[in-house]
């Protein structure tokens, strides 16, 4: 009666047991993560810190368009964490915007994770203090997104009279880094994390009008959509979803010994990997009772 | 007429946002900011309010037609105006000017050393329960005058960083303040400090939980889609498929210590086919798009109009 094969039988096999086999290779090396070798993008990662390695201490400022949601958090968020680690130990100056009203909770919340970092390591006589309005400042959310990204081209105290905190951009008793920046002309680099295509919006407008350097932290999935832009220089190398950001936590570290912060993708790594490989394996046997299905069907006429 | 009209500031603005670049005179790159950053700022603020027209206009609609999943109407209404209530009275750390507190009774009360903003008499930080923090986080930083090394690192960290933000200093006072359990953190915190329920109480304990959940899920759903479905039929699904593979396998750092070159590879696939292929689609959707805004602006295209009377 039951004359299916066992090939017909796996391609059926109920979905629960997927779910299951996805839970267990990406439970498991959450709780017991291994560390990976991970080689260095030349063409995106290393590209990017190399660019921000030359920017010269003190006066320069990396305005950080932090367009991160809580469902990107796990590939975009480190991203930004190394981001601001890496001009905190530099000395850059981080200006940091929002263009949607869910990322500010993400941003200010990497703000004052790496401040307290650094913060505490000073307090131990290691590096130096952080401290808001003098090593960066929190400029908060405005929309619609066009507005910002060409008003900041012009005059940044037209599109933001405040910071996040309500304290005036303009008091510099309280600000003192915004001496300095009165737009775009005075930064260095416009770095746009986002699961979407701002990085190309910021190309597009704030690049093409005002001729600033633009980079990008970008999740996997939407790498292949910005690689014309990195062929063309347009951006200035990017980080590839969690990946990028791992290799990115690694070049700090072999930069700067005394960082000791938390590196999320590179723990998140061992779990993606693993359920890549599930994915991947996933495909192969599905693929092989596929055609040892249509075999038996073939030879059986 | 409302239809020429609405063609006639359509066709104005767009003529003028494409020769303003063209011109180099200081007047008319200052009208252009002016209506780049201030007009179109108030045109984005009524797109809002028209957003939230609509928003609560459909969800009415659904719960008064009874229409499919018309219970969670309700729960999208309620939400709208619960944080709207809180965002807009309550402050965004419930700083605000109405009480959008809830919930909490008193535990008890807490006697010792308190410390308070000058400018505000803010309470902020205290020690609620010592026994939560080691003797050996107390970090060896330099305190502001008046703060004793009876803190955390934390404590103290968070401390400076209020003093940073609020370019103030600080008193300490021996108080007795009653204490509570804070309805969203959990944790023990002074009954009558400013504390609330606040948009930031309801982006970490809400919105971040609830968002990653629903991305989380998906790894699920794609597992199991490409047991399924991810077949090589044919030449062109082989050719995606393998492709697929490596640039996948190129992800894996386990993998590419293994197999030299499959990194490079992986590259070359981003670097050469993907770019070509990706140039292709970006120069066509160009020129439609080019192609659509010329029938937009000469009136040609009136789709974006909707419908409505003459």
């Amino acid at each position: 009666m039951n004359d299916r094969t066992i090939w017909e039988k796996m391609m059926q096999v109920d979905r629960r047991v997927i779910y299951l086999i996805v839970a267990i290779v990406m439970i498991v090396p959450i709780i017991f993560p291994f560390d990976l070798p991970i080689k260095i993008s030349k063409r995106t990662t290393l590209k990017l810190f190399n660019a921000i390695e030359k920017f010269p201490e003190q006066r320069s400022v990396f305005f950080i368009s932090a367009d991160l949601n809580p469902q990107d958090q796990p590939e975009l968020y480190p991203m930004l964490v190394s981001w601001i680690r890496h001009c905190f130990h530099r000395k850059i100056k981080v200006l940091v915007m929002c263009l949607y009203p869910t990322s500010l909770g993400l941003a200010e919340q990497a703000l004052n994770q790496v401040s307290t970092e650094f913060n505490n390591r000073a307090s131990q006589g290691i590096g130096r203090r952080i401290v808001y309005g003098e090593d960066y400042v929190f400029l908060g959310y405005k929309p619609p997104p066009i507005v910002p990204i060409l008003g900041l081209g012009e005059n940044i105290f037209d599109v933001f009279p405040r910071d996040f905190y309500g304290n005036e951009l303009k008091d510099y008793s309280t600000l003192p880094m915004m001496e300095n920046i009165k737009n775009y002309r005075d930064m260095d680099m416009i770095g746009s994390i986002a699961a979407n295509t701002l990085p190309v919006t910021y190309i597009a407008y704030a690049q093409a009008r005002y001729g600033i350097a633009v980079t990008g932290g970008v999740t996997a999935v939407s790498v292949a959509d910005f690689y014309p832009y990195l062929d063309s220089g347009q951006l200035t190398g990017m980080l590839e979803g969690m990946k990028g950001a791992a290799e990115y936590e690694g070049l700090i570290r072999e930069t700067f010994p005394e960082e000791d912060g938390r590196r999320l993708a590179t723990e998140g790594m061992s779990a993606q990997s693993t359920t890549h490989l599930a994915i991947i394996l996933m495909v192969v046997l599905g693929n092989v009772c596929f055609f040892m299905q249509r075999r038996h069907e073939s030879r059986r006429g | 007429m409302k239809r020429k009209l609405a063609l006639y500031i359509m066709f104005t603005m767009a003529v003028w946002g494409g020769i303003s670049v063209f011109i180099g005179k200081q007047t008319v790159h200052n009208f252009d900011n002016l209506l780049r950053n201030k007009l179109l700022l108030i045109v984005g603020a009524f797109a809002i309010i028209l957003g939230l027209g609509s928003l609560i206009f459909h969800h009415t609609q659904k719960i008064k037609r009874n229409a499919r999943y018309w219970q969670y109407s309700y729960i999208t209404l309620g939400a709208l105006i619960i944080t709207s209530f809180i965002g807009l009275f309550g402050g965004v750390r419930g700083e605000g000017g109405l009480p959008t507190f809830f919930g909490g009774t008193v535990l008890g009360t807490y006697q010792g050393n308190i410390y308070t903003f000058q400018d505000k008499n803010e309470l902020k930080l205290f020690k609620a329960d010592p026994s939560r923090y080691a003797r050996e986080d107390i970090a060896l930083m330099p305190l502001p005058q008046g703060v004793s090394e009876d803190l955390s690192r934390y404590e103290k960290s968070v401390l400076l960083r209020e003093i940073q933000l609020r370019n103030t200093s600080l008193q300490l006072q021996n108080l007795e303040i009653p204490l509570m359990i804070s309805p969203v953190s959990g944790e023990v915190v002074p009954f009558e400090d400013d504390f609330g329920v606040s948009i930031q109480n309801i982006y970490e304990g809400i919105l971040v939980p609830c968002g990653s959940t629903m991305f989380a899920m998906l790894a699920f759903y794609m597992c199991s889609a490409a047991y399924r479905a991810f077949r090589m039929r044919n030449l062109h699904a082989g050719v995606l498929l393998v492709s697929a593979f490596i640039v996948m396998l190129g992800q894996i750092p386990l993998i590419t210590a293994f197999i030299p070159g499959l990194h490079d590879f992986r590259q070359w696939i981003l670097d050469v086919p993907n770019l070509a292929s990706k140039r292709g689609i970006m120069i066509g959707v160009g020129l439609g798009m080019a192609a659509t805004s010329f029938k937009i602006i000469f009136g040609i295209e009136r789709a974006w109009l909707g419908g409505g009377e003459e």
